[in-house]
């Protein structure tokens, strides 16, 4: 981690591209694509609302009021602000959130996951409330650590992407 | 019972309806494979680009769950999309901000950065995509309650498929209407949950 080859941007070069555009030889860092689980974490992490310390059991039901049976079988999504690792997984039903970004298949040993892109998920991050809940988190957030807009974008910036915003995005922002 | 008929030489893999709707459904009653519509979807492709290429009508989750509908292996663009009775057919499809217009800046918005970011990185073609599938999602919000409106339907028509004008039982239409030409994701699934046999309906093929 310590070797420029690890700590390069992975911004594009015309000749390094001509020469070597699959990237074998390392002239850049190959954009990587975030897990399920990440992607989650990550819009809790900027959201400020991702908690450290989530322990005990789910909540499932008592268990002398199981009634299940093949026919009524145990579904449930226990959702918390904990890391994504420790979200209730069920074998019959993946958890319907990281299903939408490629999650494992919890019925068998998954090596590698695919990565797919889909409507699905751009929808997920226009619409669904959980995109929305984060995007007012990191709304107050920002808005309550500064006063001005400016100091504001630049915070979001930071946080969002860990860098600062260019003059031309911080312009754009404030539009 | 007067009369029986006793047939000796039926056979089957599994007993289990769990496993009977995996295996209509995937080919596989062990572990998920990939659901013929995501076959279909992933050779035929779609038309359409504002519609999902593989619907799945399933008013209620069946045996096995989205397992029946998922594209396992192959890309999840060729996973079955869910359509259910109701206000919101397809999960997260109605827009949750205030205005169209507030929508629409923050689509610009978020266009604009992305192309910021992909003018350094021209051969990101998986950067593109996902520009692009922020375009379908958009289209997919504008177009599909209006593929999925039952209400400009004849009456001719609902009586044709068993159904009463305002009731959201049914929803057969709604696969035959994206199914019409040069609006045709390639397959249309039916499953009946718990109670009753599944029933597999492939348009197109």
């Amino acid at each position: 981690m310590l070797s420029h080859v690890y700590q390069m941007g992975s911004a594009d070069n015309a000749a390094n591209a001509a020469v070597d555009a699959a990237n074998n030889y390392l002239w850049r860092f190959n954009r990587r694509r975030l897990d399920a689980e990440e992607i989650r974490d990550a819009m809790l992490a900027v959201s400020g609302a991702l908690e450290s310390n989530v322990d005990g059991p789910h909540p499932f039901p008592p268990e002398n009021l199981w009634r299940y049976s093949q026919h009524n079988p145990f579904v449930a999504t226990y959702e918390h602000n904990g890391r994504g690792v420790y979200l209730m997984q069920q074998r019959i039903r993946a958890h319907p959130q990281l299903s939408i970004f490629d999650g494992a298949d919890t019925n068998t040993a998954t090596g590698e996951r695919v990565l797919s892109t889909t409507p699905l998920q751009a929808l997920f991050m226009l619409n669904d409330p959980f995109a929305h809940k984060q995007a007012d988190n990191f709304a107050v957030r920002v808005g309550l650590a500064f006063a001005d807009d400016a100091k504001r974008v630049d915070y979001a910036y930071r946080l969002a992407f860990g860098r600062q915003p260019t003059p031309a995005e911080v312009r754009k922002s404030l539009e | 019972m007067d009369e029986v008929c006793l047939i000796r030489s039926m056979k089957c893999d599994h007993n289990e309806h769990f496993q009977a709707t995996l295996g209509v459904h995937t080919g596989s009653i062990t572990f998920k494979r990939p659901s013929i519509g995501s076959w279909v979807s992933y050779g035929l492709g779609t038309e359409n680009q504002n519609l999902p290429s593989f619907i799945v009508l399933a008013p209620y989750l069946p045996y096995a769950g989205g397992q029946v509908w998922s594209s396992d292996f192959l890309p999840a663009v060729h996973q079955g999309v869910r359509v259910i009775p109701g206000a919101e057919p397809i999960q997260d499809l109605t827009r949750r901000s205030p205005s169209d217009q507030i929508q629409q800046r923050e689509l610009g918005l978020l266009a604009d950065l992305n192309h910021q970011h992909l003018i350094k990185r021209e051969n990101e073609s998986a950067l593109a995509a996902r520009i692009k599938s922020f375009e379908t999602a958009h289209g997919m919000q504008r177009e599909m309650p209006e593929a999925l409106d039952l209400s400009k339907e004849s009456d001719a028509t609902l009586k044709l498929y068993g159904l009463e004008r305002g009731s959201t039982k049914g929803l057969c239409p709604c696969g035959n209407r994206t199914l019409t030409p040069g609006n045709s994701p390639t397959s249309v699934f039916s499953t009946h949950a718990q109670t009753a046999p599944i029933s597999v309906t492939v348009h197109d093929l």
